[in-house]
């Protein structure tokens, strides 16, 4: 502010004209939004205070009951652990592959334009139809089990979707599998940035390609670490398409996510306020892991 | 400052009012129908349904001038369409409609919230008999109708009977013979899919129905007065067969790896002998057989007393009109005619049902023949879920049998957990 009094500049009326003028151009586009995104969510947040069954013309306020409800189901313990767990699991791995996939398909091996399409095309698969796919190939007597029977590693097959411990684990596979290329593209997209002299001076200097990596091109990538972060701990927590497709949440709920959950019992049940209080708790997860993130990594930025 | 205020209050209530005039939900506000002229029908039915195309064909036919627009939807998402749409007074004039209860879209949660046409004065109501009644609407009017039933037998594949030289079991204790024979030539006896949206709740259905809803067809009604649990009952002993069946090792290996499709699979190559499924996942297996291969069906036994067998026959998914209808009397007119002898018959040729109402000259197919007697007897009883209070005791039944059948959990906690459901608002 004191610092602002010393400076010269355009008259402060002016700039407040240009400030309000600008509120004019935001209208239209505001009150779309307002109108079909926080309206619509706001009504729909508050039915999360409510006992309504998604078809009863009448509904009856109940404050917080829902939300004690999600703490006392066994379902809903199992799913916010779950959700956890997957969006834990998936941002570490997803981003360790596709980061070292990026490195690797970043340099100058011959059949790199090739390696690119092939890691991002599932990528462009849609979520239920890669469900679908791995269901089948995860089934008893499915590719993964028949391959390692082929090879001898008949131990190892496994009943992939129907163990209670090992379901969870096979979607998380699936996860990663179908959204480390997209995780590659953007780390691709960072380290064109990496100026190729900085690194050859680096390596002048006589740092290895580990020295080089965490010295100079991590601080380089910063930024597309930040959104591959944020995309995959986002998109964990709402993990629902591959769930559905492959275990519908089963067996015996074991792979409920937070998501699957909200589908089940505001849709199938007949109970909408409780799956409307688990929407208002996923909401509140995300924003708060991806506050937290972005202001631990916009620190590493700045 | 003040102009920036003033500049955003306006956004500010120009949204409202734009939310306020078009966030309506209530269900008087248009029907999505062609503003319900006479002449142009709508209805909420099945993606890929031949049945009901042949249906509009024949009564455009038989009324020129009039248009049937009929929209195809999947299962589950029929289940959150058509309960939205009937919610925010976009529905169609004609709805699907489950019978019972048991899921969004059914008789009992739909009609007491008003949003659906009573029907009980229609004629065709008199062609159905009590049992049936009893599951088309509440509080003794009737709000819904179907054309089908759906029975639950076992079906077999005959060669693989055959092979084994046995005929299809008619005791409890042929079938545990059976899974002895069939272990012995390396053969799964009953295909049971343990995954999600797999067979595995059918074969319970078909035990209880013998154990618990036969002897007792009051059963539902016991418990919600509190009179009657399920793990006070015949529940226990079906559940105790089922463990028995997998100890015994009657099940595809893998049960709860194994999808739906990969059980069907089984019994269509005779990789299993047989498996307990719902009449209309019989042509899927037929579907998967090779050419020549043939099938038969039984009532799947749950005692060692075969004239006890019950066999479970639940009304089929059904439609029903619209409350909010513009067009209610071309709606009616609609119904008059899928009930019809003409629209009955168009459905079993096109579509291979089992008629939910006696039909002159109906055949059954022939690898319903050995139970198209039963069907028609009183040695029937309903779809347990469709005497159930809410959707909810279903899905933990499915949940806790998946667990019983993965030894994560004891009969008695399963039956636990579905009491407290069934007590559940």
């Amino acid at each position: 502010m004191a610092a602002r009094t010393l400076t010269p500049g355009p008259s402060r009326r002016r700039r407040r004209n240009r400030v309000s003028s600008v509120w004019w151009f935001v209208l239209p586009a505001a009150a779309f939004y307002i109108f079909a995104v926080i309206v619509p969510s706001v009504r729909g947040a508050s039915f999360a205070f409510t006992d309504w069954n998604g078809i009863s013309p009448t509904k009856n306020w109940v404050g917080l009951e829902q939300f004690q409800t999600i703490f006392s189901d066994p379902y809903g313990s199992v799913a916010i652990r779950n959700t956890l767990l997957i969006a834990v699991a998936v941002t570490i791995i997803q981003n360790v592959i596709g980061l070292l996939i990026a490195l690797g398909v970043n340099s100058r091996i011959k059949s790199r334009g090739i390696l690119r399409v092939l890691i991002f095309a599932p990528v462009v698969v849609t979520s239920i139809a890669v469900g679908f796919l791995w269901k089948n190939l995860f089934a008893p007597d499915g590719g993964i089990n028949e391959i390692l029977r082929a090879v001898g590693l008949d131990g190892l097959a496994q009943n992939w979707l129907g163990d209670a411990d090992i379901a969870i684990w096979a979607i998380i596979v699936v996860v990663i599998w179908q959204f480390s290329g997209y995780s590659m593209v953007i780390f691709l997209a960072g380290l064109q940035g990496v100026p190729e002299e900085v690194l050859e001076a680096a390596a002048l200097d006589g740092a290895g390609p580990v020295r080089r990596f965490w010295s100079v091109v991590r601080p380089m990538l910063a930024p597309a670490i930040t959104i591959n972060l944020m995309l995959s701990i986002i998109g964990g927590f709402k993990l629902f398409d591959q769930v559905f497709a492959m275990t519908k949440g089963g067996p015996g709920g074991a792979t409920n996510t937070i998501s699957t959950l909200i589908y089940q019992n505001a849709f199938q049940l007949g109970k909408f306020g409780y799956g409307a209080a688990l929407a208002v708790l996923l909401t509140i997860l995300v924003a708060i892991a991806a506050s937290i993130q972005y202001r631990l990594l916009s620190k590493q930025e700045g | 400052m003040r102009k920036r205020f003033a500049a955003t209050s306006l956004v500010a209530v120009s949204a409202l009012a734009l939310s306020l005039t078009a966030c309506s939900t209530d269900s008087d506000s248009d029907n999505s129908s062609d503003g319900g002229d006479g002449t142009t029908l709508t209805w909420s039915g099945w993606a890929g349904d031949e049945v009901a195309q042949a249906l509009i064909d024949q009564f455009e036919a038989d009324n020129p001038g009039v248009t049937v627009n009929h929209t195809g939807l999947p299962w589950p998402d029929i289940l959150t369409q058509v309960s939205t749409e009937l919610v925010s007074g976009t529905a169609s004039d004609i709805v699907t409609v489950f019978p019972g209860n048991g899921n969004p879209i059914t008789v009992d949660t739909l009609a007491p919230g008003g949003y659906l046409e009573d029907l009980t004065s229609q004629g065709w109501t008199g062609a159905f008999n009590e049992a049936n009644k009893g599951v088309m609407g509440i509080d003794g009017k009737i709000y819904m109708g179907a054309n089908n039933v759906t029975i639950l037998p076992a079906i077999y594949n005959t060669a693989a009977l055959e092979a084994l030289g046995v005929a299809a079991p008619t005791t409890y204790s042929e079938v545990l013979d059976l899974c002895t024979a069939a272990s012995a030539q390396g053969k799964v006896a009953y295909a049971l899919g343990g995954l999600a949206g797999g067979n595995y709740p059918y074969l319970v259905y078909a035990l209880v129905s013998t154990l618990v809803y036969g002897p007792n067809p009051d059963f539902a009604d016991q418990q919600t007065a509190g009179d009657a649990t399920f793990s006070d009952s015949e529940w226990t002993t079906a559940l105790s067969k089922l463990v028995e069946m997998q100890d015994a090792g009657c099940f595809t290996a893998d049960t709860l790896g194994t999808a739906l499709e990969a059980a069907q699979e089984q019994v269509a190559k005779g990789d299993a002998v047989g498996g307990v499924f719902v009449s209309n996942q019989i042509g899927d297996i037929e579907r998967f057989a090779a050419e020549g291969t043939t099938f038969e069906t039984a009532a799947f036994p749950a005692t060692d007393d075969a004239s006890a067998t019950i066999l479970p026959v639940g009304l089929g998914a059904g439609y029903g009109i619209n409350a909010n209808s513009k067009n209610k009397e071309l709606a009616q007119k609609f119904l008059d005619f899928y009930f019809s002898a003409e629209g009955m018959q168009i459905a079993i040729d096109t579509g291979s049902i089992f008629p939910s109402q006696p039909v002159d000259g109906f055949e059954p197919t022939p690898t319903l023949a050995g139970v198209s007697d039963q069907v028609q007897s009183d040695d029937t009883a309903a779809f347990p879920d469709q005497s159930w209070p809410n959707a909810e005791v279903n899905q933990v039944f499915q949940d806790e049998v998946q667990k019983v059948l993965g030894g994560q959990t004891s009969i008695e906690d399963a039956l636990a957990k579905m009491d407290a459901a069934f007590g559940a608002k």
